[in-house]
């Protein structure tokens, strides 16, 4: 079994902090092989970036992601540049409010589209829209339990606990079902 | 306890020469590579009477350097020594210090060297405060290399790259030792060998920066295209265009840009002594206290 | 041994340290920067030092500084940073100073291209410095890698009494990997320079060498010993100062020479390779660092599709394993080397297979995009019709 994940947006969204939670959620604490690499432009804020992972149950040859399993979309940019090469079989997790067209994903590939920057405005800063993305992965995809990822993100995320836990746990209350 | 502590003897200062040399020094197979009447052979016997002075172990002392014609001095001292690249003396010296703060360590570096090429590792080991002694063998110029101007050179002066006479102005060292934080910092020259030797003393027994800036002749090229063909032509300009530091003098005539052209305009006056001390901590100390504070921590935290 | 999830620019430090490694003089550079942040955490922690230098040239003269006193010593640059210090690097080796230099990799000449990686420095590596001066350089393809070799790059730099270079990548110092390492660095082998055993008043300093192989012991600052650290490097066969004696004829050959040959001499420790579906490989894809990844997933690829291709993963770049090369390329019809440079290692490669009739073909990414095994697999196919 090997899964490449892809969580994209623009800088400033917290994308490559969130890939390096789940790659130790994935890695650690349920103990798969997890390869984390990122790419950004050279803007802190604003420019496009993501935070790739490729998970497998055997050792890890090639570390990079070339055609993602699942894809989280937290911006426009993210399904224009990512979204066309999806293969049918695939998921991608969209921001409801920060993506409005997702014509450019192939048809077959499952899309759901979840008010995830609008939750995180509701807990308390839209800047933790990035845990609520992690909650709702590890309900979509059943990879996790709210634990594991919760453990994740006090490991790798202590500031600001409070406010990403909550994040987190209402990103794993959304009405998906587990394991879809 | 800092090995220039270590009293193991009482300091003779009339100690001869071979003694000296006994103690501290090294004697090359066939000629010392100093020119004849080199101001360096003097600065030299200077700091070995330093050594004597502060009855230092000689193998607790370390230097640091690169190249010019000061570079040979290391070679005739019992010390260890970095003879590394060119103008990269403060930058060796501060890994020695502080990888082994118990050393002594000082930097033998020429005006060339540590004030042109290495004059960012100069200004920044004397911001850091870290305890060593930084000494500078002025002679006007690049020696090494046949007698180029340097950042030294006194306004109007001839050397090989300045036949019409230097156009630029030069650093006071002191003063820029002073302005990047140097907490000692003293002129003395070889011409003044008693001054010079107290002067030594005090800056290497000092903790933190100390600078010293030793005006050293350079008969060979500097003098002799500025009509002071004979090292005692340079021995009396020096002793004539010297005054000692006193109260008597007022703190911004302590410093200067000399400027000098043979027959025509010079304006030149070395002011000799301490011209600058401030108690500051002491970078190696201070690291110590971070690592120890950092290492509880982290025992702390079972790492 | 304990699971955990290891950033690649700490992989380098967390192997320095293990090694046995206590100072550490930096310079911020991307993408090195992290390798400085880390130890500047680290190295109080364990009792070693960590400095801000004003530049790199600084780092690498308080590397020279500390390690004269004994001190397994370490920096990290890159780009125009490992431009900047090729001098000092020279100084290092000539001076026999035992240094580890790890170059996380970036893109471009001049100021390049910060963010991205590249495979670009295997030539700078040997030639970089003036006057023929040799090289150790490493390649990690792993963060696991990364520590393991920084361990060797420490030990080996003590053994030969040089600087051994760690060529990282960007691709590799920003990558996270989940690692098993060992959670007690004193089970980690440490290799110690050799030191004078003689009194101090037979030792001949730190260049007594009476042949071309040998590696004289050098005596720690402040142990009772006097040393001069020379970098002007032209030593007398069988000790003393040459500044004191004088040149004597000879000395400048033999010097230099022993240089290399002391490296060379040991050849067969220094240099590692890994060898996948060698056998009967019809097709050789001598690869390193980052992408001998890529060349691995293409020959799993390659072999799908009925094409007998295998991996010769360049471990150690110099000394360049030529021997390893040839043996590999045994059964050859075809060579493909992809790296992230204009053709660097095909270069070296060219040059072990000489004579022998064997098409050499390069992929050659200089964009900072990673080559893909399709990309491989696809220029494998071309060759070979």
């Amino acid at each position: 079994m090997k899964q490449e994940i892809r969580i994209a947006g623009v800088g400033g969204q917290g994308l490559v902090s969130a890939s390096v939670i789940l790659a130790e959620a994935l890695g650690v604490i349920r103990d798969f092989e997890v390869v984390q690499t990122q790419f950004y432009s050279s803007h802190i804020t604003g420019g496009s970036s993501s935070g790739d992972i490729v998970m497998a149950d055997e050792p890890i040859v090639f570390p990079w992601v070339l055609e993602p399993d699942f894809l989280i979309a937290m911006a426009q940019d993210a399904v224009n540049a990512h979204g066309k090469g999806m293969r049918p079989d695939t998921t991608v997790l969209v921001d409801d409010i920060m993506v409005d067209d997702t014509s450019a994903i192939p048809d077959g590939v499952e899309i759901h589209s979840a008010p995830l920057t609008r939750i995180a405005d509701e807990v308390g800063s839209r800047r933790c829209a990035n845990m609520v993305a992690l909650g709702a992965f590890a309900k979509l995809t059943g990879l996790l339990s709210l634990d594991q990822i919760s453990q994740a993100v006090s490991a790798r995320a202590p500031g600001r606990a409070e406010l990403n836990q909550q994040a987190v746990e209402a990103g794993y209350a959304l009405p998906f079902p587990p394991g879809a | 306890m800092t090995a220039r502590q270590d009293v193991a003897g009482k300091p003779d200062p009339m100690i001869p020469l071979d003694d000296l040399i006994e103690q501290y020094g090294e004697v090359p197979e066939g000629n010392f590579r100093y020119c004849p009447g080199c101001g360096l052979g003097m600065a030299q016997s200077a700091l070995m009477r330093a050594f004597h002075r502060l009855q230092l172990d000689i193998s607790q002392v370390a230097s640091a350097g690169g190249s010019g014609c000061y570079s040979i001095m290391a070679h005739y001292l019992k010390s260890s020594h970095v003879h590394g690249s060119h103008g990269r003396g403060c930058a060796v010296a501060t890994g020695m210090k502080l990888a082994r703060p118990e050393l002594t360590v000082l930097t033998l570096q020429g005006d060339g060297d540590l004030l042109a090429i290495g004059g960012n590792h100069f200004i920044h080991a004397a911001r850091r405060n870290i305890d060593i002694t930084a000494i500078c063998f002025n002679n006007f110029g690049f020696g090494d290399t046949g007698g180029q101007f340097a950042p030294t050179t006194p306004r109007g002066s001839r050397t090989a790259t300045s036949p019409q006479g230097m156009p630029e102005d030069p650093f006071d060292p002191c003063k820029l030792a002073i302005g990047a934080g140097a907490t000692f910092v003293a002129r003395s020259t070889v011409a003044h060998p008693v001054h010079l030797t107290k002067t030594l003393a005090q800056a290497i027994a000092w903790k933190g920066f100390a600078f010293v800036e030793v005006l050293q002749h350079c008969h060979v090229f500097w003098g002799r295209r500025n009509g002071m063909p004979e090292a005692i032509d340079m021995i009396n300009f020096y002793r004539e265009n010297s005054a000692f530091n006193s109260a008597a003098i007022p703190e911004e005539e302590r410093f200067g840009t000399p400027v000098y052209s043979e027959g025509g305009e010079q304006d030149i006056r070395f002011v000799l002594g301490v011209l600058h001390q401030q108690e500051r901590p002491e970078f190696s100390e201070q690291y110590a206290k971070l690592r120890d504070r950092a290492q509880a921590k982290a025992r702390a935290a079972g790492r | 041994m304990s699971k955990q999830l290891l950033f690649g620019n700490q992989a380098f430090c967390e192997g320095a340290i293990a090694a046995g490694a206590r100072f550490y003089a930096g310079y911020p550079i991307t993408p090195a920067t992290e390798v400085a942040e880390f130890m500047s955490q680290r190295m109080p922690e364990v009792g070693g030092t960590y400095v801000q230098m004003e530049d790199e040239l600084g780092s690498m003269n308080a590397v020279i500084g500390a390690s004269a006193t004994g001190v397994k010593s370490v920096t990290a640059s890159a780009g125009p940073g490992m431009a900047l210090i090729q001098n000092e690097l020279g100084q290092a080796i000539v001076a026999e100073i035992p240094a580890v230099v790890i170059n996380v990799q970036r893109a471009g000449p001049g100021i390049g291209n910060a963010t991205r990686s590249g495979q670009m420095e295997i030539m700078q590596s040997r030639y970089g410095p003036n006057g023929e001066c040799p090289a150790v350089a490493l390649s990690p393809s792993t963060v696991e890698e990364a520590f393991w070799l920084t361990v060797k790059a420490v030990n080996l730099s003590e053994q030969l009494r040089t600087v051994v270079l760690v060529l990282g990548e960007g691709l590799l110092g920003l990558q996270r990997a989940v690692v098993d390492l060992p959670d007690d660095y004193d089970e980690v082998e440490k290799v110690e320079r050799p030191r004078p055993t003689l009194p101090p008043a037979d030792y001949r300093g730190a260049y007594a060498a009476n042949l071309r192989t040998d590696i004289p012991p050098i005596a720690d600052f402040g142990s009772g010993y006097k040393t001069i650290v020379n970098t002007v490097g032209i030593q007398p066969i069988g000790g003393g100062d040459g500044s004191i004696l004088g040149m004597k004829e000879g000395a400048q050959d033999f010097t230099i020479r022993r240089l290399h040959e002391k490296i060379l001499a040991r050849k067969d420790e220094i240099t590692m390779t890994e060898e996948l579906m060698l056998d009967d490989a019809e097709v050789v894809y001598i690869a390193f660092g980052t992408q001998a990844r890529s060349a691995m997933a293409a020959a799993a690829k390659a072999r799908a599709r009925g094409i007998k291709a295998g991996v010769l993963r360049l471990i150690t770049i110099w000394p360049f394993p030529e021997d390893a090369v040839r043996a590999a390329c045994a059964k050859a019809r075809a060579v493909v080397v992809p790296e992230m440079n204009l053709g660097q290692a095909r270069m070296l490669v060219v040059n072990a297979l000489a004579g022998a009739d064997i098409p050499v073909v390069g992929i050659n990414h200089v964009d900072s995009s990673f080559i893909t095994p399709d990309q491989i697999v696809a220029k494998t196919e071309e060759v070979l019709q």
